[in-house]
């Protein structure tokens, strides 16, 4: 459905926000494009819809160069952007009707099919008040259905639950995975691993512009993490003590963190295969040395993990 | 399928102009400051009857008293406004123009008529406050003409110059001349107009980029063209409402009335808003901020009244500076509806008619070209 070839681009002013990316999407699937604010998942799929010609490279939907046939690309995509981008002085019925219009959404289903959009984003009340009235979620909710009303192939979701309500983000999460079943192609930006979890078949984890991970949520974690992330909290280590030294000593690699108010407490992160069997080891480990650990806990690896062990830095920074 | 999406952009500027009418105000506040610049200008510096020149006679004989009518009396053959003549002995004239109250006055003295009698030189005397050379020019060539009549043989009030040895028979390329005031109200009335199309579509136009609605637009399959000619075409209704609105209230306060044709006065209005709002739509793509759109815009108005003949008219500018003139648009707008607003006639305006028609065709490609380029840098 989607190739992305060697897609490289620089901004005016020289920002690169793209650095050689690849990757593909298939037909039917979600995508997941997952990483920290300015990474670049913007400017990736502005360059799927035509918004920004990149500076090299080449991306292709349906089997056409996006470039070289704009208008036929544009009809098969729906894209909500990342910012709300509805006219204020327009009421939510307007605003699809527009839409409808500008699409070419054949007349005699036209009023139905705005009707429809407006009762999945929860606006029939609402429909003739004016967009300026809105909270931030019923203008996401309207955008969304605004990319879904003249049933594309495509859709492109960039950023879907920026600055909403818990409602509004699961509303819209219930239609995105209804989406799925009904056999649409998406595409998703995001900086939340919660929602990349929960939404993506495949995710492709960007970090400066450039393609760091790819892959479906579980094998991500599997690969890169490990099933379980062991986090303790302790105090006691000296100044010669350090990752290395202590990681010698329990025999995992572990990760320290000096994140506390409090100066003598630190904060370690461990990845291990075997939790249940690892943890009250590493506890014993650590007492036999004198340490004492205040706080211990276990669970399954996040997104967020993979991204840290990947890239060394969190993911929300 | 491109008439539903002309239809769909209309509707929709159309609705926004409606619920956001803030674009009607700088197509107000311009103009209005403009002319009434142009009126405490005209009414304290130079012109109109307003201005008295005192007028003293000495001479008690029919030669002194025929020449005060003859000054009295004379008619501009253009109606360009005149100062007014008031009679004074000589040191209340003398006083006045010290105060500052007069700003000439004439003398025809003592012994004026003796002199023509017995056939020596007579003189008449002036006095002058010549701050202001168009107050010099305006007063001196009266009291030249008045002189020139009086040695013709021109006699009060039919001036009948049968007998003199020179006549001056004068043509006027245009059948009435607009006084200043009128010029500046008509051209008032038009610039409502441009800085509503002009301006308006700048604003629009880059505050559609600001707030990024206008990407729904850009990422929908729609062609340009008919992007840039559905904003073109619902830039008409705004600015005809905005000419509904000035036009009565400049006509009261100027006194004037058109006298062209009507429907090509409509036409001229047509196309002035074809030419202008292209050139708004290309300006808001390359501004794209509204505060820097407004600035742009409303300089852009007033540089284009100024250089295109707003104040005075480009045929009587400067070679250079008409020449730099009928380069810009608006020149042309102003030209063709003063033109249309006091005379009843096309001639000599296809330049104008052809400059407009080419605006159009050349903005439309630009804004087309520019709006289909990239929605960013
Ligand atoms: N129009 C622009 N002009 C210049 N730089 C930009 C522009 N848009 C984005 N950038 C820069 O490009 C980088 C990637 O931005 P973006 O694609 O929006 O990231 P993301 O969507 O992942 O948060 C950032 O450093 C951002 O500042
Ligand atoms: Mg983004």
């Amino acid at each position: 459905m989607i190739e992305i070839d060697h897609l490289s681009h620089v901004y005016k002013g020289g920002i690169k926000a793209l650095d050689d990316l690849s990757f593909s999407v298939e037909e039917g699937e979600i995508l997941g494009l997952l990483g920290p604010n300015g990474a670049g998942k913007s400017t990736c799929v502005k360059m799927i819809t035509g918004a920004i010609r990149p500076s090299c490279g080449s991306v292709r939907v349906s089997g056409y160069e996006v470039f070289r046939n704009l208008r036929k690309v544009r009809h098969i995509i729906g894209v909500m952007p990342q910012e709300t981008a509805l006219y204020q002085d327009l009421t939510a019925q307007e605003t699809l009707e527009y839409h409808a219009d500008i699409y070419g959404v054949p007349r005699e289903v036209r009023d139905d099919r705005i009707a429809e959009m407006l009762k999945l984003a929860g606006l029939s009340l609402r429909k003739d008040d004016l967009v300026k009235t809105y909270s931030g979620g019923m203008k996401r909710r309207l955008a969304l259905v605004r990319a879904l009303l003249h049933d594309s192939k495509l859709l492109i979701l960039d950023e879907m639950s920026l600055g909403i309500d818990v409602q509004s983000r699961n509303l819209i999460w219930q239609q995105v995975k209804m989406l799925k079943k009904e056999g649409k192609t998406i595409i998703f930006c995001t900086n939340y691993m919660d929602e990349a979890d929960e939404l993506a078949d495949r995710l492709v984890i960007i970090d400066r512009g450039r393609l760091v991970a790819e892959g479906s949520p579980q094998s991500l974690k599997k690969t890169h993490v490990g099933n379980f992330i062991i986090e303790l909290e302790f105090r006691g280590l000296t100044d010669e003590q350090d990752q290395s030294w202590i990681s010698e000593q329990i025999g995992l690699e572990v990760e320290l963190a000096s994140e506390n108010e409090d100066p003598g407490i630190q904060t370690a992160r461990i990845q291990s295969e075997d939790g249940y069997n690892d943890l009250p080891q590493v506890i014993r480990i650590l007492s036999n040395l004198g340490i004492t650990v205040r706080q211990a806990s276990m669970r399954s690896p996040s997104l967020g993990d993979v991204f840290l062990t990947i890239t060394g830095s969190k993911l929300r920074d | 399928m491109v008439l539903r999406q002309l239809a769909a952009i209309i509707r929709k500027d159309l609705r926004i102009a409606r619920r956001d009418p803030r674009f009607i105000a700088p197509s107000l506040i311009v103009p209005f400051i403009l002319l009434s610049v142009y009126l405490v200008l005209w009414s304290s510096v130079g012109g109109g009857e307003s201005f008295v020149c005192g007028l003293v006679v000495e001479d008690q004989t029919s030669f002194g008293e025929e020449m005060a009518k003859i000054i009295e009396t004379m008619k501009s053959s253009t109606n360009h406004t005149w100062f007014s003549v008031t009679r004074y002995g000589l040191d209340e004239a003398e006083q006045l123009f010290l105060q500052g109250d007069l700003i000439a006055y004439i003398i025809i003295p003592d012994g004026f008529g003796a002199n023509i009698s017995n056939n020596q030189d007579a003189t008449v005397l002036m006095r002058i406050n010549n701050a202001n050379d168009d107050i010099v020019k305006n007063y001196v060539h009266r009291i030249e003409a008045a002189v020139l009549l009086y040695n013709q043989g021109a006699r009060s009030p039919d001036f009948n110059q049968s007998e003199a040895k020179v006549s001056l028979e004068e043509y006027h390329t245009l059948d009435i001349t607009p006084g200043n005031v009128e010029y500046a109200g008509a051209v008032t009335i038009i610039l409502s107009l441009i800085t509503c199309s002009l301006a308006g579509q700048v604003m629009n136009t880059s505050s559609e980029f600001e707030s990024k609605a206008i990407e729904d637009t850009l990422n929908s399959p729609i062609s340009r063209w008919v992007l840039v000619v559905g904003l073109t075409l619902s830039a008409i209704p705004r600015s005809v409402l905005v000419l509904v609105i000035v036009f009565p209230i400049v006509s009261l306060i100027v006194g004037i009335s058109p006298v062209g044709n009507p429907i090509l006065l409509v036409l001229v209005v047509l196309l002035s808003v074809l030419a202008l709002t292209p050139l708004g739509h290309f300006i808001g793509v390359l501004t794209r901020e509204r505060e820097k759109a407004l600035l742009v815009s409303v300089l852009l108005a007033v540089i284009g009244f100024l250089a295109g003949g707003g104040l005075a008219p480009v045929s009587l500018l400067p070679l250079l500076f008409r020449v730099v003139a009928l380069l810009i648009p608006i020149s042309h707008v102003i030209i063709l509806w003063t033109r249309l607003f006091f005379y009843d006639t096309m001639s000599g305006l296809l330049l104008s008619i052809f400059a407009l028609l080419a605006t159009w065709v050349l903005f439309t490609l630009a804004a087309v070209y520019v709006t289909n380029k990239e929605v960013e840098g």
